[in-house]
């Protein structure tokens, strides 16, 4: 257990150093300087380079950057280009609003993914094959078009929710999840859909299993061979699938901020993007791996508990 | 024989036979036929747009802005009067060439790490994996966001050639392990030992090998280099204006939305397509394979049986056993199946005819080749047949009561109380995400309707009963750090928890190491001697029927072809099947000379569906003649009581008395032998 959580715990800090060199690599290796961008096409050579040295442009790249990965280490994501406050302060605040958006999201896909998986799994014929062809549809749909929809379906013509803005859950709690549930809904649909086809078909495979055979020509009570048995086995898929599909949440919840005007890490993305501001979309990466990394981490965890084989590893 | 065997037996013969159709196999499906076509519309309306546009991609109208479908613009127009259906499509052009740009870098690169890794083994594999296990965990959506924000958005295919590296690493993953399970082939190691070279076993079988899931992730990341393309665009990164995109299409729709709610569905749509499509075609070429994978990765192979040691001595006549098949004693036998047919769901008859008997404390072994349906008919005593198969007719009685047509939920109370099974492999038989213990526990805690603490001493009590010298440490294992014999031992007990009065055991040594089949043995013959409980054993191995049954029954091709004590049967066989199979196994008739003791039987048991009218055996019977082009059927032979054999044979008396002739001669010549 202790070298599987080491062995775990160590790749996740590589994905995470991984993640910012090729950020900044990126970033800094791109044809063009900041100094052009943010000054247009008139400025002279003279005022590039003096934009440029001001904000360490012309420094050799190894120098940028260990600079760079000795504030990273200490938690300083450097300051905006443009208005010269600290990104990580900035973007600490944006996080709970894109990050707990992704959870939700992973969470219902879990709960209602794993739930169309068992009934397809138990309810053979017209079910399965409704269960089936319905997510392999959805989760092809892309987000933020069901975002689209959702607002016009539920927010224009049924005047339910709020179609766009956004309330922290520190000023009102209901306010905060009316915000939040078109985005929500509109990124669990595809995602929901992925965990119910794994699901059915790890179930489906699991009660095929000769142990669960076995336990059958006992007498074991169905309800048993389904939630204790197969579906325990089912769960070491679906998890491995939810840690994917949280890196898609977590993208897509980026993308679709903007349709709902929440700010979040996509907002802070997209207005540094246009504005150049590349110390800030250096930031959103990290934070993004960073959380991705740790809640990839954490589902691990959570199949060693499930699956003792992968802990004797 | 194995239950999935059987059941792959079963699936064969209900199979229709593949019909010849111009697609290849894989595209019939309804899926796969929309997911190509619609692809191939897509690619050809844009190739071809120069030729149908009605108006140009950019040409703006702003008297016709934001309008419904209609005469002049079927599919309305946007926000600047641009005619929508030419706009949709002159998006589709570059979105397909991109994402084919990103599906084909990914698999370049991937590609060759996935044969190099293949290749030269561990050292290569192990960096390759962990940094495909880095890029898998990175946030692929943020990485081309900062990508966009040091190029710009308008550079498409250098953004779509950077998915396409990122993409790289599932692609690894998945391929990997094909190419790991090619390079397990036997064949491969042939071409190696052949002297080919690495490079080209790479090109000439690895390569072809991969085909098929390379296209099933091919068209799945197509799908998915489509949708993160459009979401870039949505957020605004895509083309540059006018260029037009669907994810910018949709963005500009989300802006009017209150107004002209009409403009996201052409866009919206045609994206939605595009990705099902892709994933469709995707399904469809993963259904074919999908088979053969299970089929390949079925739990265990089986086995080869291994010879065990030949046995010293036969066993005694037991004295107080006459067949009760033939002269029923009084007292109503422990199970009695009564001209049992199964038969696949609107197929050919897979047992036919089934009659057995078996009283308290007896064993009674079923032998046979593999897919002569004893597994299925020890299986048919449990009602635990696999789906597609089902009772078709006869009867199963069990202390009396009738089997035959009783639920699922009434044989359920039985199943463990009345009758349980051990099973082939006990290997796979235990959940291996539960302790030894509480699976042990809870079977017992169900059965005896008994407490944690009481079910866990009971547990301990039951474990040293099948022999396992430290219970308190076998509880707290699991499943896969137990031995063969072991976890055999521990599914002997849970069958045992629920008391059984009978135990049907699937070939129950046939995955264990020699030494430990005879002590399984050995402790199944203890059980009976000490519990009075009756076991059915299939088998095909002879050894093992010798070792501990009273009675056998020998089946081919679904039904029973002699039937009898154990004595008689194989110390006495009547039916031709029979002698072959005992001449063709390795350890009995250890006097006999070698060249006549290890005969091959020619042929193999014809398939449920292809039995032949008459005798099944025939074809295969070097003494068939005319009259066994007749159906025969099962008669007693060798006179009444105790040697009473039912055999169905039409020659069996002749062949008798011819083989005996045979015996006499050989023996008078090693006799003369002997003398000269």
């Amino acid at each position: 257990m202790t070298g599987y959580l080491a062995r775990r715990v160590c790749m996740a800090l590589v994905t995470v150093v991984v993640a910012v060199v090729l950020s900044f690599l990126l970033v800094h290796l791109a044809p063009g300087s900041p100094g052009q961008l943010i000054l247009g096409a008139g400025a002279t050579k003279a005022q590039v380079a003096a934009k440029n040295s001001q904000i360490g442009w012309n420094q050799p790249l190894l120098t940028q950057l260990g600079r760079y990965l000795a504030g990273v280490v200490r938690g300083n994501l450097g300051t905006s280009i443009i208005d010269g406050h600290s990104i990580g302060h900035d973007l600490l605040q944006r996080l709970p609003v894109t990050g707990l958006i992704a959870v939700l999201a992973a969470a219902v896909s879990a709960v209602a993914g794993t739930m169309l998986g068992l009934l397809a799994a138990t309810r053979r014929g017209a079910v399965e094959r409704a269960v089936s062809t319905t997510s392999g549809v959805a989760l092809s749909l892309p987000s933020f078009w069901m975002g689209v929809l959702l607002v016009y379906a539920l927010s224009i013509k049924a005047g339910l929710l709020p179609a766009t803005g956004y309330v922290s859950p520190g000023q009102s709690l209901a306010g905060w999840l009316q915000s939040i549930t078109l985005p929500v809904i509109a990124l669990a649909i595809p995602a929901t859909a992925i965990v119910a086809r794994t699901a059915s078909a790890a179930l489906a495979q699991a009660l095929r299993q000769p142990h669960i055979q076995m336990l059958r020509s006992l007498g074991e009570p169905p309800w048993r061979l389904l939630l204790i048995h197969a579906l325990r086995s089912a769960s070491v898929p679906v998890v491995s699938v939810l840690g994917v599909q949280f890196v898609a949440l977590f993208g897509g919840s980026v993308i679709i901020e903007n349709l709902f005007a929440l700010p979040g890490l996509g907002q802070a993305a997209s207005s540094a993007i246009t504005s150049y501001d590349f110390p800030a979309v250096e930031g959103v990466v990290i934070v993004a791996s960073l959380v991705v990394v740790l809640v990839n981490l954490l589902l691990d965890l959570l199949v060693a508990g499930l699956d003792p084989r992968v802990r004797a590893t | 024989m194995s239950g999935t065997a059987t059941r792959a037996q079963a699936r064969a013969a209900a199979r229709p036979a593949p019909g010849r159709g111009r697609l290849p196999r894989s595209l019939r499906s309804a899926g796969g036929i929309f997911g190509a076509g619609w692809l191939l519309l897509l690619a050809v309306l844009s190739a071809t747009a120069s030729l149908w546009q009605p108006y140009r991609p950019d040409a703006q109208n702003l008297f016709v802005r934001l309008q419904g479908p209609g005469s002049s613009h079927w599919l309305g127009t946007d926000d600047l009067g641009r005619d929508t259906l030419t706009r949709v499509f002159a998006a589709s052009g570059p979105a397909l060439l991109a994402a084919a740009l990103s599906v084909v870098v990914a698999f370049a690169v991937a590609v060759p790490l996935v044969l190099a890794a293949a290749e030269h083994g561990r050292r290569v594999e192990r960096l390759a994996s962990r940094g495909a296990e880095v890029m898998l965990a990175l946030p692929v959506t943020i990485i081309l966001l900062a990508l966009v924000g040091a190029v710009g958005g308008g550079d498409t295919y250098l953004i779509m050639t950077v998915l396409g590296l990122l993409m790289a690493a599932p692609v690894y993953r998945t391929l990997l392990g094909v190419a790991q399970s090619l390079h397990r082939r036997l064949y491969i190691d042939a071409a190696r030992v052949d002297g080919v070279g690495p490079v080209r076993i790479g090109i000439r079988y690895i390569l072809p090998g991969m085909a098929t899931v390379t296209a099933v992730q091919a068209s799945q990341l197509f799908g998915l280099s489509v949708l993160i393309q459009s979401g870039l665009a949505f957020m605004g990164f895509g083309p540059a204006e006018p260029a037009p995109s669907w994810g910018g299409m949709i963005a500009t729709a989300s802006q009017d939305l209150y107004t002209d709610p009409w403009m996201m569905v052409p866009a919206g749509v045609v994206l939605a397509l595009t990705v099902i499509a892709a994933n469709e075609l995707g399904d469809a070429l993963a259904a074919s394979p999908h088979e053969q994978e299970r089929k390949r990765l079925r739990p265990r192979a089986r086995r080869k049986p291994v010879p065990r040691p030949v046995k010293p001595e036969p066993r005694p006549l037991t004295p107080a056993s006459p067949l009760k098949s033939v002269a029923p004693a009084s007292g109503a036998p422990l199970l009695e199946v009564t001209d049992l047919s199964l038969g696949l769901a609107a197929g050919p008859p897979v047992v036919t005819s089934l009659t057995l008997r078996l009283a308290a404390g007896r064993v009674l072994g079923l032998v046979g080749e593999s897919g002569c349906g004893k597994t299925l008919s020890a299986l048919a005593v449990l009602g635990l047949l696999p789906p597609e198969v089902s009772l078709s007719s006869g009867s199963i009685r069990f202390e009396g009561r009738e089997l035959a047509g009783m639920s699922e939920r009434q044989l359920r109370p039985l199943r463990g109380r009345g009758i349980a099974m051990i099973p082939q492999d006990p290997m796979v038989a235990l959940d291996p995400l539960f302790t030894v213990g509480s699976q042990l526990t809870a079977q017992l805690r169900r059965f005896r309707r008994i407490g944690s603490k009481e079910a866990t001493r009971l547990a301990i009590e039951q474990l040293r009963l099948v022999g396992i010298a430290d219970p308190a440490r076998a509880l707290r294992a699991r499943p896969y750090e137990l031995s063969g014999g072991m976890a055999q031992r521990v599914t002997i007990a849970m069958a045992l928890a629920g008391q059984p009065r009978l135990l049907i055991a699937d070939e129950p040594t046939t995955a264990l190491d020699v030494t430990v089949q005879a002590e399984i043995l050995d402790l199944l013959r203890g059980l009976v001697e000490d519990t009075g409980v009756a076991v059915i054993i299939v088998s095909h191995d002879m050894g093992v029927i010798a070792d501990i049954c009273d009675e056998v029954a020998v089946m081919y091709a679904g039904h029973i072809v002699e039937q009898g004590t154990a004595t008689a049967v194989l110390e006495d066989p009547w039916h031709p099947y029979t002698t072959a199979l005992l001449a063709a196994s390795p350890h009995l008739a250890a006097d006999q000379q070698v060249p006549e003791r290890l005969v091959m039987i020619p042929g193999q048991v014809p398939a449920p569906g292809r039995w032949p009218g008459g005798c099944r055996f025939a074809p295969r019977c070097p003494f068939a003649e005319q009259r066994c082009q007749e159906p025969v059927d099962l008669a007693p032979h060798g006179g009444p009581g105790a040697s009473g054999t039912l055999v169905r044979c039409a020659r069996a008396k002749e062949l008798r008395e011819l083989r005996a002739a045979v015996q006499l001669a050989s023996g008078d010549r090693g006799l003369a032998e002997e003398r000269s």
